[in-house]
């Protein structure tokens, strides 16, 4: 028992490690809640908001409606189509996408910034 | 010092000098009268109401396994079948006592990736004519195993420091059974989080929890929360709600079900507690329920 009570006691030591970190203070050049469009290109953020949203059901093997997005070519055809921003914006006549929810606005503005600029391969 | 130390000085002092002073003349008095003394049980059916705990521990060397579910908003309709459609979130818990006062659990939980460790200890015991409360202490460190989902847009991750992941819950409960019927109980909580967003933010956040707990036959009882946040710790505090739960237990030989509606999401204390986003104004709603299922080792 006098065991058990001396973990119970040491836990507690090891719990008072602690820290009183703010984000701001910690990373003062990142603005929380900001969002920045300059540099927006396809191999940084464009395909890492495919890679981490949208191709766990669109990729080449299951491909889901027909919509690929694991590589350029195939986010290029639902750009020019303009599907990939319907889907992603939630307008009206397209699917809504992903389905578990809408992904945060600044990836948003980042690939509409991308679309802007001619959805290059770059 | 800060306030948070010397609130673990505090609980380390209630256990180093208090208890093992007293271990020994309880120890005797037991042996003494532990035939006359009356333990009160069953103040409440389980180690949890609904998203809390209660000041119950498991029971002389047993094991609980616990499965706790939160689906979508109930605002959704018949269409998304009251929010059953959606992602719900789960948590799933192995928790042990050895003595039936001091426990020790286990669990993740689905949102955030949240790996918890916690300890409990029932301090003091309701008896008939002699004690009129249960005191039972709680402490918790919580690790975060997500990835940050901001990393590529702000170009800074979160996590660089792996104390950034940590968080822990602190807890005093104080409870009473007030008859065969109803139990009521207060917990003063304290929610450490070693990164918070904003430099204005607190890293330490207060709340007092009320439960209470109405029993409707022996099987069935009606169980309600609420977490009043008491010292803010972001600028706008309406950004997130008091935590609001009603249910009801029901009790199967072995097994505890509680179904219950709830305004919060995760099912961690240090999620539910200071970041519970629904408003039950808005008819923010979700059904959830936890399942206990206790073996004796």
């Amino acid at each position: 028992m006098k065991k058990v009570k001396a973990l119970f006691v040491l836990g507690l030591i090891l719990l008072s490690g602690c820290y009183y970190d703010k984000y701001n203070d910690l990373y003062p050049t990142v603005k929380l809640g900001g969002c920045d469009t300059t540099n927006v290109t396809f191999s940084t953020q464009v395909n890492k908001a495919m890679t981490s949203y949208c191709i766990g059901c669109h990729n080449g093997s299951t491909a889901s409606g027909g919509v690929v997005l694991d590589n350029y070519t195939g986010v290029k055809t639902q750009v020019d189509n303009g599907r990939l921003t319907g889907a992603i914006k939630h307008q009206s006549g397209y699917k809504p996408m992903p389905p578990t929810g809408q992904i945060d606005a600044c990836r948003i503005k980042m690939i509409e910034k991308w679309i802007a600029a001619g959805a290059p391969n770059n | 010092m800060k306030t948070y130390q010397k609130f673990v000085l505090a609980l380390m002092t209630i256990f180093v000098i208090c208890r093992p002073a007293s271990a020994q003349d309880d120890l005797l008095a037991e042996l003494d009268s532990a035939q006359d003394k009356e333990f009160t049980t069953a103040t409440f059916k389980g180690t949890r109401l609904i998203n809390f705990h209660t000041l119950e521990t498991v029971g002389f060397r047993t094991l609980d396994f616990r499965i706790s579910h939160r689906f979508g908003f109930v605002n959704g309709g018949a269409y998304e079948f009251f929010g059953l459609d959606g992602s719900a979130a789960i948590r799933l818990g192995l928790e042990y006592s050895y003595d039936g006062r001091l426990m020790a659990g286990l669990g993740r939980t689905s949102t955030q990736k949240l790996y918890d460790g916690f300890l409990k200890y029932k301090l003091l015991r309701q008896v008939k004519g002699d004690m009129p409360l249960t005191f039972t202490l709680f402490v918790s460190t919580n690790i975060t195993a997500e990835k940050d989902p901001q990393k590529d847009i702000v170009g800074v991750d979160r996590y660089k420091y792996f104390s950034s992941r940590m968080s822990y819950v602190f807890q005093g409960m104080v409870g009473r059974k007030f008859s065969d019927r109803f139990s009521f109980q207060l917990s003063p909580t304290m929610v450490h989080y070693n990164l918070v967003d904003q430099t204005t933010d607190k890293n330490d956040m207060y709340a007092l929890i009320g439960l209470a707990r109405l029993k409707l036959s022996t099987r069935a009882a009606l169980t309600g929360e609420y977490a009043w946040r008491a010292v803010p710790y972001i600028s706008d505090m309406k950004t997130f709600h008091d935590c609001v739960s009603l249910g009801v237990d029901i009790e199967t030989g072995g097994h505890v079900f509680q179904v219950f509606v709830t305004n919060a999401y995760g099912i961690n204390e240090v999620q539910t507690i200071p970041y519970t986003t629904g408003n039950i104004l808005k008819g923010d709603l979700r059904i959830g329920f936890n399942i206990s299922r206790v073996f004796t080792l």
